[in-house]
């Protein structure tokens, strides 16, 4: 059957007010696409100006000359781009890697034990949360001076994980706490420890809420500007957030305009590479996360 | 074949394991007590002291409430705006995140959308998109004159504002921004919850002789109540926490003498550590906003206890 | 020597619930022995004491002569199928097998093998490489019950491991289960609310009820000797039936006194409750079963009460009636093909050789 009879089949049977409800839908849903993407269109247009280029006061969607020279510019070998990009990714990864680890075993000591100051632990987390950032990153500035680690990437991986970790445990908790305990205890009688238990049996289980967790991690490590700034002194060891903004600050933004715009488009591009690969587990995960509460 | 057990006096039940529980939580609590409780406590106490970036190595000293003293007298006038303005940005921000994710999620959870899955993935990139990238494009964005925003207006006849040097534009633009940087995660919440509702439901409802109106108010609404206000919860407290927008785009608003107009509570606290460096100033204050939050979410714990008991 | 002994076991929850009570089992090797009873009487803690996922308030258990109170369950050499079977989702059927196994850290070749038997034992083995998920039900329970096999452990535990299947396939694992425990000569215990399922598998039924054991013997004594007015009306299809009256007994006769007609015992019966020598009570509860009741078109004879038919069941080989008799209603099974109606009048007789005498306050059995 060819395609166009199979639509016409398709309009008969949706009946003609559905179809005209389902094309204004579809209208509505274009324009809203546009106006979200629009930003990003339009930082992208701005990469490929040239430099010096006046920026005008009419809306140029494709610029005169478009020319590829910011990007070659950002990704020259001594561009701070690829440093500020090394650093973050070294500083995501870690605060991830490190947050998961920490975080799991506990949820499922939390979800599944009954043990002394479970309660209190439980509410701790959640006022963790609530807990207006910036007065621990005094103390932070303080302590890391202390230890000598003012500066260093280790330093903020340290107080990044700090940040995410009240949310990890809470939100992993939630998801070993949809989970029956049949299987533990099926696993216990089989011979194994409650770390094996946990290991193979619960924890494979628990792969959407563990996207979830990792993703929040992941995107929360990557964003941050404020703590970074506050961290870290030297460029070599700025993450992307500070690059873009020394860049956004130093020079005469008419100007390094185009360079600006080439190196946030190059920095958006590993977000969202990651959120596309984990695009799949977000929606189930959050789900199942939001549902139970 | 097996091993040999041990005998463990103290087994008084399967899942009652004080020592195996906290074998298991011992690395995420001590974490939690060095990195987040520790500081804490020290950031309340350094509230009573005069420490400034200054004094760091040479000694700085406790002076009790003269920091509190300071916020309410000098300060005074301008905290009280800062506070106001914080409230305001927060509740203007998490209803207009409400509203967006649920309108979002209701277009997009019908059946009538053609290639869904391109779609989807379109309306949800603002949140792949690394925030401080956002917030600078946004703020090259509310440019007066070379900013898009101002040019698409003027193509249709509209006067641009100046967006970051008045004070509710600069409010204005802030919402816009954090609205786009933010709805996708209200927008997939919602949308998993709504696709978590039995179909019967409508079906019933439409043979009861619903409209569609009915049906979002008596079925889709109450249905998805719970996820949604965990997710207001959530969101609120990262929408009032939130430095990078007020602050990248455009340092809290048009700067008077006591500070910037549309200051909130992160970034003057930011501010005060960052450039003016007082940071005992800045505990006393920030120890200050730890308590109003403590106090509104140990009643928020209260009003939504009692409301899941009453349901 | 795989014997399972409970000595005075007793577990309490929080709230004070009790959920098992001065419990004395003893299970004996190779026995298959069904804990019976309603929900919530305390047979799947039972249970799960003696796999060891709860620990007693009191008392102690015992697995092959050995102490386990206080030994954790993976100590204990047991083996429990779930009634959810709890397989692990996201390992195939073999792995799933296997898990036990290794968890005892044995070799893999060794696993392989045993795995590989145990599947083909329970005619499973095409199904080694797939998910739980893409099994069916009848399936799925086989496979936790190969997990529990291949461990050759000393105590199976069963945790009504039917009742998540359809009616048919029930009743042909019901046989299976029987076959394949008695080739394995393996200790059983099987926890069940099904009282047919219980009849059909055990060697000695365990009747609990609200966490007391009612009586602990073989079917065939437990359906023609309850020990009391629970384990009565709880085994048997249909359920038995009870009259509350008094008890009078002359020189040679004796008679229920039902206050709007009289029951007379059967004189074997009156031999044994006489011969009891203990003192009967007065006020009794009579229990005949459905299926030595008698009915009969027939008026007035000696013995016969007169009654209304209210209801009918009429199941093909033979009937089920149920009549009003004065206040009770009485459910008689009734072997004669006669299509009885509706508000019929007729005649039952209740005295019977296989009759029982309760006391009414204590349901204790005095036949």
């Amino acid at each position: 059957m060819t395609y166009w009879k199979k639509f016409r089949r398709r309009i008969q049977r949706i009946g003609r007010r559905r179809l005209l409800f389902g094309i204004s839908k579809n209208a509505l849903a274009v324009i809203v696409e546009l106006a979200v993407i629009f930003p990003i269109v339009w930082i992208f247009s701005a990469s490929l100006r040239s430099y010096g280029s006046l920026l005008t006061t009419t809306l140029q969607i494709i610029p005169p000359n478009p020319t590829l020279q910011a990007y070659s510019w950002a990704l020259a070998a001594n561009s701070p781009f690829w440093s500020g990009l090394v650093n973050s990714l070294i500083v995501s990864l870690s605060t991830t890697g490190l947050c998961l680890l920490v975080a799991c075993p506990a949820a499922y000591a939390m979800s599944r034990f009954r043990f002394l100051g479970k309660r209190p632990i439980l509410y701790v987390l959640i006022f963790i949360q609530f807990v207006p950032g910036l007065l621990m990153y005094i103390a932070f500035f303080y302590l890391l001076l202390s230890f000598g680690l003012y500066g260093s990437l280790f330093g903020l991986i340290l107080v990044y994980v700090s940040l995410v970790l009240p949310f990890a445990m809470w939100n992993m908790k939630a998801f070993f706490d949809t989970l029956p305990r049949d299987i533990d205890e099926a696993a216990l009688i089989d011979g194994a420890s409650y770390f094996s238990a946990m290991y193979h049996v619960v924890l494979p289980l628990t792969v959407p809420g563990l996207a979830v967790t990792a993703f929040f991690s992941f995107l929360t490590a990557w964003n941050e500007y404020a703590i970074a700034n506050i961290v870290l002194a030297s460029q070599s060891n700025y993450t992307l957030p500070l690059t873009l903004f020394s860049l956004a600050q130093s020079g005469n933004l008419t100007t390094t305009w185009p360079q600006f715009a080439a190196m946030s488009v190059l920095s958006a591009i590993p977000l969202v590479i990651v959120f596309m690969i984990i695009q799949r587990y977000l929606r189930a995960g959050l789900a199942i996360g939001a549902v139970k509460g | 074949m097996s091993e040999e057990p041990k005998h463990s006096p103290f087994l008084k039940d399967i899942w009652q394991k004080n020592t195996v529980a906290y074998f298991f939580m011992l690395p995420s609590l001590a974490m939690l007590i060095f990195f987040n409780a520790y500081p804490i406590f020290f950031s309340i106490g350094l509230g009573f002291t005069n420490l400034t970036l200054f004094n760091i190595r040479t000694g700085y000293q406790f002076i009790g409430f003269q920091n509190y003293q300071r916020l309410l007298s000098v300060y005074g006038p301008h905290i009280q705006s800062v506070l106001y303005k914080t409230v305001l940005w927060t509740v203007t921000n998490v209803g207009l995140q409400v509203a967006v994710g649920l309108a979002f999620a209701l277009l997009y959870n019908s059946k009538d959308l053609f290639g869904k899955k391109v779609q989807m993935a379109i309306v949800i990139l603002p949140w792949a998109m690394p925030g401080f990238t956002s917030i600078l494009i946004w703020q090259g964005m509310f440019q007066t004159g070379s900013g898009s925003i101002n040019q698409v207006l003027r193509m249709i006849g509209l006067p641009g504002p100046n967006w970051l040097n008045l004070e509710w534009p600069a409010f204005a633009a802030y919402n816009i921004t954090n609205t786009w940087l933010a709805y996708p995660f209200m927008m997939t919440v919602i949308l998993g919850a709504l696709q978590g509702i039995p179909p019967e439901l409508y079906e019933a409802a439409t043979v009861d002789g619903a409209r569609s109106w009915h049906k979002l108010r008596h079925i889709t609404l109450p249905q998805i109540s719970r996820p949604l206000l965990l997710a207001t919860l959530l969101t609120a407290n990262t929408t009032f926490q939130n430095l990078n927008v007020p602050y990248l785009l455009n340092r809290g608003g048009p700067s008077t003498g006591a500070g910037g107009l549309n200051e909130t509570v992160m970034v003057w606290g930011y501010t005060t550590i960052l450039t003016g460096r007082f940071y005992g100033l800045a505990s006393a204050f920030l120890g200050i906003v730890l308590i109003m939050v403590l106090v509104i979410g140990f009643f928020g714990l209260r009003v939504s206890r009692i409301a899941e008991e009453a349901s | 020597m795989a014997d399972v002994l409970l000595k005075h076991v007793t577990k309490l929850f929080e709230g004070g619930v009790v959920a098992v009570a001065d419990l004395q089992l003893e299970v004996k090797d190779k026995e298959f022995v069904v804990l019976l009873g309603p929900s919530g009487c305390g047979k799947t803690t039972t249970l799960r004491l003696i796999a060891g996922l709860e620990t007693p308030t009191e008392g102690t258990v015992y697995i092959g002569g050995m102490d386990v109170t206080r030994l954790e369950p993976w100590a204990r050499d047991v083996a429990m199928v779930f009634q959810s079977y709890a397989l692990y989702p996201n390992m195939t059927v073999f792995q799933n097998i296997a898990f036990p196994l290794k968890m005892h850290k044995v070799p893999k070749e060794e696993i392989r093998n045993r795995v590989e038997k145990t599947a083909e034992s329970l005619e499973i083995k095409e199904l080694l490489g797939r998910k739980p998920k893409q099994l069916s039900g009848g399936q799925r329970q086989r496979v936790a019950l190969a997990r529990a096999i291949v461990r050759n452990p000393k105590v199976f535990l069963m945790d009504e491991p039917l009742s998540n299947l359809d009616a048919k396939l029930r009743v042909l694992m019901r046989i299976e289960l029987k076959k394949l425990q008695k080739r394995l000569g393996v200790t059983t215990v099987y926890v069940t609310h099904d009282q047919l399922e219980a009849m059909t598998l055990a060697d000695r039924v365990a009747v609990q009820f609200k966490g007391e054991l009612q009586q602990y013997a073989p079917p065939t004594e437990v359906y023609s000797h309850p020990s009391n007015k629970f384990v009565a009306g709880f085994i048997g299809t249909p359920p038995m039936n009870f009259v509350d009256g008094k008890l009078e007994i002359t020189k040679n006769s004796g008679i229920i006194n039902a206050e709007e007609f009289n029951i007379r015992v059967d004189s074997q019966l009156l031999k044994t409750l006489v011969n009891k020598g203990a003192e009967l009570p007065t006020d009794v509860t009579y229990g005949i079963r459905p299926q030595d009741c008698r009915i009969s078109m027939e008026g007035e004879q000696e013995g016969w009460l007169k009654g209304e038919v209210y209801g009918v069941e009429l199941l093909g080989a033979e009937n089920v009636v149920h009549v009003e008799v004065g206040k009770n209603r009485i459910v008689i099974v009734a072997s004669d093909r006669r299509l009885y109606q509706m508000e019929e009048t007729v005649w039952v007789n209740l005295t019977s050789s296989n009759a029982h005498v309760f006391d009414r306050n204590s349901g204790e059995n005095f036949t």
